[in-house]
């Protein structure tokens, strides 16, 4: 996970002047490294949650969260986007726990397709390992990372994923024109 | 089923699913972080003062008290040709150091200014203007320290045989921004060599790409041609990787000019299930 990428804490500092502006991680730099995963996140936080208004307020809160750790560790975060798409993840756990009846209503977004209607009704784990590892483009150590588990659950829980959508991806393949 | 299919009708049932975030959720972000004190993070060791003061008075005392102190013992170091005989040897070496510098050794500025020009000793015995400052090179930009796992030299490696591409992406991920091309079969050998400049050479000619630096991506073994759906031209405004675009695709090579903003870093690496050369340019 985000094995070999560091970043600095003096990049994320102020670059004020004033000792308390360095002693201070930059709220600037903050905000626009967020900016950069922040589709990234709401995304995920949909695929968690099936709800995009729960999605933007668990983001929301996570980037609060986000910002308090970063402050406490001065800017020294390894590999960012990983870190924060971790942090959204938990969020969403945490909601999904607090709202479990209201989410399990109906998912609320508009899907067509038999592969759609199988990842809807996905586990939230499983989705989610599935949108980081194919829509994200990231390898299962980070993908771990984000969700909590291993790299091998990961691995095994896509592989599963994989042979169940085979099955939605045949009734697709009939029904295309 | 192909594996390969089941993960492409995956990414296309998250694009339907989930949709880009609302634009102001950011400001909301914004707002709720900028409605909150900031309070200084202090070092452990540090106590908080009452004036919130980022540095306590009696550490700055310490530190130029601590700063008269050495300077007053060089000095007089400095100032002393001999020293007593109770002084170490390694004193004594600093001082023999100081007083004499060794043949070759550049002297240090003071040391410079303090010898009287000797005529007949030196063969610039002509008199010469007063020294004028060396012409400066224009500041260089600071040198990219590469992250672990990344590198700025060319890098080739060998691959699985015959593969055939299917598809081209570019993302960005904050402390770098992502090329991957995924295949059928598997990741072909392939180089990848930085340049200076976005200019890339092709047949009978040369395309310039946006941004002031390059990689080119070639692929062996590699064909695209009908069975490659992708884009073949990339521009979707990230910070470093700003433009991606095929350059060739014959004779079994396929290549790619990617146009950076600055020269940089990169880490190439692969992905299977599906086949994927991944290629991640470092901010």
């Amino acid at each position: 996970m985000g094995e070999d990428r560091t970043s600095s804490a003096g990049d994320d500092t102020n670059a004020g002047s004033g000792i308390g502006e360095e002693l201070t991680p930059g709220r600037d730099a903050f905000m626009s490294r967020v900016e950069v995963s922040l589709d990234d996140a709401y995304r995920l936080a949909t695929v968690l949650l099936l709800d995009e208004a729960a999605a933007g307020d668990a983001v929301h809160r996570a980037a609060l969260r986000a910002w308090a750790r970063y402050r406490r560790r001065r800017g020294a975060v390894i590999n960012f986007a990983t870190w924060f798409l971790g942090i959204v993840a938990r969020e969403c756990r945490r909601l999904r726990r607090w709202r479990l009846l209201t989410l399990r209503g109906g998912p609320g977004l508009s899907h067509g397709s038999a592969m759609a209607e199988a990842l809807v009704s996905s586990s939230p784990g499983t989705r989610a390992a599935l949108f980081c590892r194919y829509y994200l483009d990231l390898p299962a150590d980070e993908v771990a990372h984000i969700l909590g588990m291993s790299p091998g659950g990961v691995e095994s829980r896509v592989r599963r994923a994989e042979r169940r959508l085979g099955t939605a991806l045949e009734q697709d393949e009939v029904l295309r024109p | 089923m192909s594996q390969r299919l089941i993960a492409e009708r995956v990414r296309q049932a998250f694009d339907v699913l989930t949709r880009p975030r609302d634009p102001e959720l950011a400001g909301r972000i914004h707002d709720s972080i900028w409605a909150r004190p900031v309070s200084v993070v202090r070092p452990a060791g540090i106590q908080a003062s009452r004036t919130r003061s980022p540095v306590p008075p009696a550490a700055l005392v310490a530190v130029l008290l601590l700063v008269v102190l050495v300077a007053g013992v060089v000095g007089a170091m400095w100032a002393t040709p001999a020293l007593p005989r109770g002084m170490s040897a390694l004193g004594r070496q600093v001082s023999a150091r100081l007083q004499t510098p060794a043949s070759g050794a550049r002297p240090s500025p003071r040391a410079a200014a303090s010898q009287a020009p000797t005529p007949g000793v030196s063969p610039a015995a002509t008199p010469t203007p007063a020294p004028t400052a060396a012409p400066t090179p224009p500041l260089a930009t600071p040198p990219v320290v590469p992250l672990a796992g990344y590198t700025c030299a060319a890098v080739s490696l060998a691959g699985a045989g015959q593969a055939t591409m299917a598809d081209a992406r570019t993302g960005s991920h904050g402390p770098f921004d992502r090329f991957v091309v995924q295949f059928t079969g598997g990741v072909p050998s392939f180089d990848v060599e930085p340049q200076d400049g976005a200019t890339f050479s092709v047949d009978g000619g040369s395309v310039a790409l946006l941004g002031s630096a390059g990689l080119v991506v070639q692929l062996h073994a590699t064909s695209g041609g009908a069975a490659f759906g992708g884009p073949t031209d990339l521009r979707q405004g990230f910070a470093v990787i700003q433009e991606v675009r095929l350059l060739s695709d014959s004779g079994g090579v396929v290549r790619w000019g990617i146009g950076i903003s600055h020269a940089t870093c990169y880490h190439a690496w692969t992905l299977d299930s599906p086949s994927r050369l991944v290629i991640d340019v470092q901010a």
